[in-house]
C-alpha cells in the first residue's frame, strides 16, 4: 500500500491499541450524504450504481477522512434487486417511496411466536419456505416447495422435488432470483472496485460488512421489537435456542466477509441492547453473553470488532469493561464522553464526539467548540473523532470545519 | 377499585390478572370498573417506567396483558369507551412527519399518554404539513406532537412549525418533537418548545405542559 494509506493505518492502529497517534483520526460515516454533495437524488443512489460510486469517490477524495464508511450502508442492495424481489420488509426511494425519501425498514412479526418450533427444528426450511415468501412477495413460490428434509431421500427424493420444481410459482421465484443476482453482482463488483481505487489513493474503509447480534437478527428481521420483547417474558428458552442457532451465522458471516474483502474491521450495529430497551436482568440473560462472545471470538480470529452502541450505553458500561483491552473500536452514539473516557479509557478505543444533528443545524463556532471538548476529553489518546451516527444530511462548511478542527486541536 | 387486579397488571402477572378478571366477570362486577382497574394497573406500569424501575420491554408486556384482558371483558361491556369514538376534543395531536413511516415510538407514547388519561388523536405516519395544520386547526389541541426518526425530515419539521406559526396555531399550542433525531440541537433549529429522544419522560413532560397551559389560561 502507499505511504498515505500506511500513515492513516498506523494512526488508526495506534489508536485502537490505546497509544497516542500523531493526531486524532477522523472517521466520516457518510451514508446518504454523498448523494447531496453530488446533487443526485436518493433514487439515483439506489438505482444508478455508477452515479453512487462516483458520488462516494468524489466525497472521500474531497474530505479525505482517516476512515470512510462502506457505500452499501444506506442502499442495502440496489433498487432493481428489491423491485425484482418485491421486497416488503423495507421501503426504498424510487421504488416504494418517493424519489428523495431515505430507505426505511418495515418492522413486523414475519415469524410468529408459534413458529419458533419450526425454526428451531430446521431453520433453513423455515426461512426458505415460510419467512422468505413473507418478506419478498415475488418469492411466494418457495412456499410451494416440499420440506427440505426430503433432500435426505437422495435419489429416491427426486420425484418429490421434480413435481415441486415444475410448479409455475416456483419456476418464477427461481427466475426472479437469477434476474436479481445480475444487479446484486454488478453493485458488489463496482463497490469492490471503488474500495480498491480509494485504497490505492490512500483511503481506508472503516468496515465492509455489517454483522448483527443474534438477538438483533431475531428482533429486526424475524419477530419485530414487540415480538422479541414479549418472547423474553413468554418463551425465553425458545428465544435463547434461536439465538444459539443464529450465533454461528453471525460469527461465520463476519469472518467470511473479512476474508472476502481483506478488511479486518467488523462493523456490529447494536440495536436492542441499549439502555432502556430491556432490564439489566434481561440484558444479562439475552444480550450481553452473545455480545461478549461475538467480540471475543472476532478478536481471537485476529479481527477488529467495531460495535456501534446506538442510543446510550451508560447503564451497560460496566459490562464493557470485561472486553479484551486495546482490541476493538467502540462507536458510541449518545453516551456521555467523560463517562466513556473514565470507564473505557483503558479498555477500548472510543469513536464518538460529534452529534450528527449539529452538522446539520449548528454553526462553525458550535462545531469547533464541540470538537475541542471531545478531543480534550480524551487527551488525543484512544479516541477516534466521528459523528453520533451515520450522516445523511450536513452543511458542507460544517463538515469541513469539523475535520479541520479535529486535526487542529489534536495536533496541539 | 379492584386493587388486586391493578397490582397484578403492574407486576406483569398475566395469568393472575386474567384469573381475577374472569372471577370479577363471573361475579357480575361492573365491566367499566374492571376496565378502570386495568387502566390503573397500566398507569402504575407507566409510573414504574418513568421511575426507571421498568423498561420498554415491560411496557410492551403490559400492553399485551391489557389487550388480553380487554378480550375477556369486552363481551360484557354494553358500550366500548373510546375517546375517539366519543369525538372528544383531544389534548394531544400526534403524527409522524411526511417522509417517515416509523410508528413504534409514537405508538409507545400514545399508549403511555392514554393510560394516564390523555385524549390523543393519532394522525398516523407520513403526515403532510397540510394535514397536520388542518387537524391542528379543527381540533384546537393544546399539544402537537411531531415524531421523526430520520435526520432527513428535520427541514420538513421546521417547515411545519413555521407554518403553524404563520397560521396563528402556535400561540395556542405547545409543540413537542420526539424521536431519534429530535435532540436539543434539532429542537433549537426547528423552533419546537420541547424535545424528547426517548419515551422515558413523556408523561411528566406532557402533564407539566397541561399544567402550565392551565396556569397561563387562569392569568
Amino acid at each position: 500500500m502507499n505511504e498515505k494509506y500506511e500513515q492513516k493505518r498506523k494512526r488508526i492502529d495506534d489508536t485502537i491499541a490505546l497509544k497516542k497517534p500523531d493526531h486524532v483520526p477522523i472517521f466520516l460515516p457518510q451514508s446518504y450524504l454523498p448523494a447531496r454533495t453530488e446533487g443526485i437524488t436518493l433514487k439515483e443512489a439506489h438505482y444508478d450504481v455508477d452515479a453512487w460510486v462516483r458520488a462516494n469517490k468524489n466525497f472521500v477524495l474531497k474530505y479525505d477522512p482517516d476512515m470512510y464508511f462502506f457505500i452499501e450502508a444506506p442502499i442495502n442492495g440496489a433498487g432493481q434487486v428489491h423491485d425484482i424481489l418485491g421486497t416488503l420488509a423495507m421501503k426504498w426511494p424510487g421504488g416504494t417511496l418517493p424519489d428523495d425519501v431515505p430507505f426505511q425498514f418495515v418492522e413486523g412479526e414475519y415469524m410468529l411466536q408459534g413458529e419458533y418450533d419450526h425454526f428451531l427444528d430446521d431453520p433453513s426450511d423455515f426461512l426458505l419456505r415460510v419467512f422468505t415468501p413473507r418478506v419478498f412477495k415475488n418469492l411466494e413460490g418457495f412456499s410451494k416447495l416440499p420440506p427440505l428434509k426430503n433432500l435426505a431421500l437422495g435419489c429416491y427424493g427426486t420425484p418429490v422435488y421434480g413435481m415441486a420444481m415444475a410448479a409455475p410459482e416456483v419456476v418464477e421465484s427461481i427466475e426472479r432470483l437469477m434476474e436479481m443476482s445480475k444487479h446484486a453482482l454488478n453493485f458488489t463488483v463496482k463497490s469492490g472496485q471503488l474500495y480498491a481505487e480509494l485504497a490505492a489513493e490512500g483511503h481506508i474503509c472503516a468496515a465492509n460488512a455489517p454483522v448483527l447480534h443474534p438477538f438483533d437478527i431475531i428482533s429486526d428481521m424475524l419477530r419485530g421489537m414487540r415480538g422479541t420483547m414479549l418472547d423474553m417474558f413468554q418463551v425465553p428458552d425458545k428465544l435463547i435456542s434461536a439465538m444459539e442457532k443464529l450465533y454461528p451465522l453471525s460469527l461465520g458471516g463476519a469472518i467470511g466477509a473479512a476474508q472476502a474483502t481483506g478488511n479486518n474491521q467488523i462493523f456490529i450495529p447494536l440495536h436492542r441492547g441499549a439502555d432502556g430497551f430491556m432490564s439489566p436482568k434481561q440484558f444479562e440473560q439475552f444480550y450481553w453473553p452473545y455480545l461478549k462472545k461475538l467480540i471475543e471470538d472476532l478478536v481471537n480470529a485476529n479481527l477488529v470488532p467495531m460495535p456501534f452502541f446506538e442510543g446510550t450505553y451508560e447503564q451497560r458500561i460496566d459490562y464493557l469493561q470485561d472486553l479484551p483491552a486495546g482490541k476493538c473500536i467502540g462507536w458510541f452514539d449518545r453516551s456521555d464522553l467523560n463517562l466513556l473516557k473514565e470507564k473505557l479509557g483503558d479498555i477500548m478505543c472510543v469513536a464518538a464526539g460529534m452529534p450528527a444533528s449539529l452538522l446539520q443545524t449548528g454553526t462553525v463556532e458550535s462545531v469547533r467548540k464541540q470538537t475541542k471538548e471531545a478531543v480534550n476529553t480524551f487527551e488525543g489518546k484512544g479516541f477516534i473523532m466521528t459523528s453520533s451516527t451515520v450522516i445523511d444530511e450536513a452543511k458542507p462548511e460544517l463538515l469541513q470545519a469539523w475535520i479541520d478542527a479535529t486535526r487542529e486541536f489534536s495536533s496541539q | 377499585m379492584l386493587e388486586p387486579l391493578s397490582r397484578a397488571i403492574a407486576d406483569l402477572e398475566l395469568e393472575k390478572a386474567a384469573s381475577l378478571v374472569n372471577e370479577y366477570v363471573d361475579k357480575r362486577f361492573n365491566a367499566v370498573d374492571i376496565i378502570e382497574s386495568c387502566r390503573i394497573g397500566v398507569e402504575l406500569v407507566g409510573k414504574r417506567y418513568q421511575a426507571g424501575e421498568y423498561y420498554l420491554a415491560d411496557l410492551v408486556m403490559s400492553e399485551a396483558i391489557f389487550k388480553e384482558l380487554m378480550e375477556i371483558i369486552e363481551p360484557h361491556l354494553v358500550k366500548v369507551v373510546d375517546h375517539e369514538q366519543q369525538n372528544l376534543a383531544p389534548h394531544v395531536l400526534i403524527g409522524t412527519i411526511q417522509g417517515d413511516i416509523h410508528d413504534l415510538g409514537k405508538s409507545i407514547v400514545i399508549y403511555l399518554l392514554r393510560s394516564s388519561g390523555f385524549i390523543v388523536r393519532d394522525l398516523g405516519v407520513d403526515v403532510s404539513i397540510e394535514d397536520f395544520v388542518k387537524e391542528a386547526k379543527s381540533s384546537s389541541a393544546p399539544i402537537i406532537g411531531i415524531c421523526f426518526l430520520l435526520t432527513n425530515c428535520v427541514s420538513t419539521v421546521k417547515e411545519l412549525i413555521d407554518t403553524l406559526e404563520k397560521e396563528g396555531i402556535r400561540n395556542n399550542a405547545t409543540v413537542v418533537i420526539g424521536g431519534y433525531a429530535a435532540d436539543e440541537a434539532t429542537r433549537n433549529y426547528v423552533g419546537a418548545d420541547y424535545s424528547a429522544t426517548t419515551t422515558a419522560n413523556v408523561i411528566p413532560l406532557f402533564e407539566s405542559i397541561i399544567k402550565l397551559n392551565e396556569v397561563n389560561r387562569d392569568r
